[in-house]
């Protein structure tokens, strides 16, 4: 995945984007609606980098893991293999485009 | 909800094993036996089952088909948002209702557990966005 493919991603309307109050240790979330939507829900407490950040780290759990598993809450998982995937893949693109 | 058979073809495709692979891991004989699990629906005995369970990672009711959670630690996250709502009779409906659903997916970035509070208001952001979302329709 690269950045063209995050822009088509978003561009198809299918990913809403929020700005949101969430409470300490909570960046961000993404949420599958039944409308077939991507909800990404983003603290309003991060500054713009951090903010940018959770976007990228839930616009690869979109692309990698939504689409590849059925049914998932991945409440408490920070420690698991997919949320490191998720910030590894966010650092790597926010460098690219600092 | 979908039968072993189907369980067992998703999870190895998604694994990215192949029959013969999946067949030595468990000790079978020939890749045959995982074929007839996959497109007749046999249904393998207790050893198997369990061995199945440990090389995908989830509960053997996932696998049989009767759960769609599958494994310990979704049922754990499942049960502590049960609890955060409990308090609150509407959000509680919505949520017994929500993880219900066979396509729910919900993933979070965060740096520690959540309190209970933190959970209400996710679900609260997940409601909205549902109710909004259904108010498109009329």
């Amino acid at each position: 995945m690269n950045l063209k493919d995050i822009n088509r991603l978003i561009k198809a309307g299918d990913v809403r984007i929020h700005v949101i109050k969430l409470s300490p240790g909570l960046y961000g979330f993404v949420y599958f609606s039944r409308k077939g939507r991507y909800h990404i829900f983003i603290s309003e407490e991060l500054s713009l980098p951090g903010r940018q950040e959770v976007l990228l780290h839930e616009i690869h759990h979109i692309v990698e893991d939504m689409s590849r598993i059925a049914y998932i809450f991945g409440l408490d998982m920070q420690w698991e293999q997919t949320e490191k995937e998720a910030n590894f893949f966010a650092r790597r693109i926010f460098r690219k485009i600092k | 909800m979908a039968t072993f058979g189907e369980r067992l073809r998703y999870l190895h495709e998604e694994k990215g094993l192949k029959q013969t692979e999946l067949a030595k891991m468990l000790n079978l004989e020939s890749s045959s036996t995982i074929s007839q699990y996959e497109t007749i629906n046999r249904i393998p005995d207790a050893y198997i089952l369990q061995r199945l369970a440990e090389i995908f990672d989830c509960s053997i009711d996932y696998l049989l088909g009767r759960s769609n959670i599958r494994n310990g630690s979704i049922s754990a996250a499942l049960n502590k948002v049960h609890a955060a709502v409990s308090d609150d009779p509407e959000l509680l409906a919505f949520w017994q209702e929500l993880s219900e659903r066979e396509d729910l997916q919900t993933l979070f970035r965060q740096t520690k557990d959540l309190s209970p509070e933190a959970i209400k208001r996710v679900i609260r952001y997940i409601k909205m966005v549902e109710d909004e979302e259904a108010a498109e329709e009329f």
